[in-house]
């Protein structure tokens, strides 16, 4: 042990590599996510550091801001409010970790505990009814999704979806689909039981 | 166990490079480390302290001689609550003048830090660390943590566009 320490003492200069990874993920553990995607770009084991699932748990400000929508624009574009008070979006409200699956078009129907649910079209259907949508639950602080199962009521446009969240359990959800005008029926899909 | 005046308990902490320190148990114990043995009672003369040289074993029993609860206190949680804010500004200022080493001593704190499980070091430590590197440019990150930057200038490209937000 001794001689262990010694010898590092006489490396000239220790580089943060010297120190073991769960230190470094100790120390990244206190870096605001907007950091945590700057160190992304340092270098491969940097970005594998920095992509850790528990790290992105523990990041202070992992969301401390809201989506809502620029109503003065026609095409009611989606923005992400920082309440941290600085100027940098914390989370990129174009989602572009949906946009590699999904490359025709994202549109956020609801929100709810920091998870967005969106409607997802790809290129070639992108034209076509809403009848080729795949509607997706996803976390944008975490970049994680769920499809949700292909289903008759969640495309009929009349019916009300409605994202649920259980604070208590953050990875938990359920998706509401109200169907028929006066509320007949509702069907629900819950993330434990996926289905 | 050694006593002292007051009834104050000693406890030998023992560095690796043979050094010793005897320290108040209330000092050591800011180490929840430490406290663990002492209550377990694997304390009873000396307590070695592996990978931790006499140097910054030294510097880590003065940050905790610093923070040990004032006498009277029953316990860190007790003192925080009376402490005037004027202790906690000085208590700050202290912390600032105390992390003012080279890069290397800050990375071998944060280890022993660690190691003893001292978590306003730790915080101390490893804040400061991030504070240093938070706002520079990436070649100025990559300088610090003497990283090399192993992509490839496509995969650079990619990962840059992909995180392009957290950089505006």
């Amino acid at each position: 042990m001794a001689n262990r320490s010694r010898e590092k003492k006489e490396q000239p200069a220790p580089a943060a590599e010297s120190l073991p990874e769960d230190l470094l993920l100790e120390v990244l553990a206190r870096v605001p996510y907007t950091s945590l995607c700057r160190f992304k770009c340092v270098s491969k084991a940097w970005l594998a550091l920095c992509s850790d699932p528990g790290l992105r748990i523990r990041s202070p400000q992992a969301l401390s801001g809201f989506f809502c929508y620029a109503r003065r624009d026609w095409n009611n574009e989606l923005r992400f409010v920082n309440l941290s008070g600085r100027g940098r979006p914390l989370v990129d409200p174009g989602l572009p970790f949906l946009r590699g699956a999904w490359d025709g078009g994202v549109r956020t129907v609801d929100c709810c505990g920091g998870l967005l649910l969106c409607e997802c079209w790809k290129r070639s259907s992108a034209t076509s009814s809403d009848a080729d949508a795949d509607y997706v639950v996803c976390n944008p602080a975490t970049e994680e999704w769920t499809v949700l199962p292909a289903n008759r009521e969640l495309l009929q446009d009349s019916n009300i979806i409605r994202l649920g969240f259980d604070p208590a359990a953050p990875s938990r959800f359920a998706v509401f689909v109200l169907v028929g005008d006066r509320v007949t029926r509702v069907e629900i899909f819950s993330s434990e039981t996926r289905r | 166990m050694a006593t002292r005046e007051a009834g104050k308990k000693m406890i030998m902490l023992k560095s690796p490079d043979g050094m010793e320190f005897e320290v108040e148990e209330a000092v050591a114990m800011e180490s929840q480390t430490i406290r663990k043995m002492i209550e377990d009672d694997c304390a009873d003369t000396a307590i070695l302290i592996p990978n931790i040289n006499s140097k910054i074993l030294s510097r880590v029993i003065e940050y905790c001689n610093k923070h040990v609860p004032t006498t009277g206190a029953t316990g860190a949680a007790a003192s925080d609550t009376v402490a005037p804010a004027a202790l906690a500004e000085d208590l700050k200022i202290w912390d600032a003048e105390f992390i003012k080493v080279n890069r290397a001593t800050r990375f071998d704190l944060i280890q022993a830090a660690s190691y003893l499980n001292i978590k306003g070091l730790l915080d101390l430590t490893s804040q400061t660390t991030i504070d240093t590197i938070s706002d520079n440019s990436l070649e100025e990150i990559r300088s610090f943590l003497s990283t090399k930057n192993d992509y490839l200038p496509e995969e650079e490209q990619t990962i840059r566009r992909e995180n392009q937000w957290a950089f505006q």
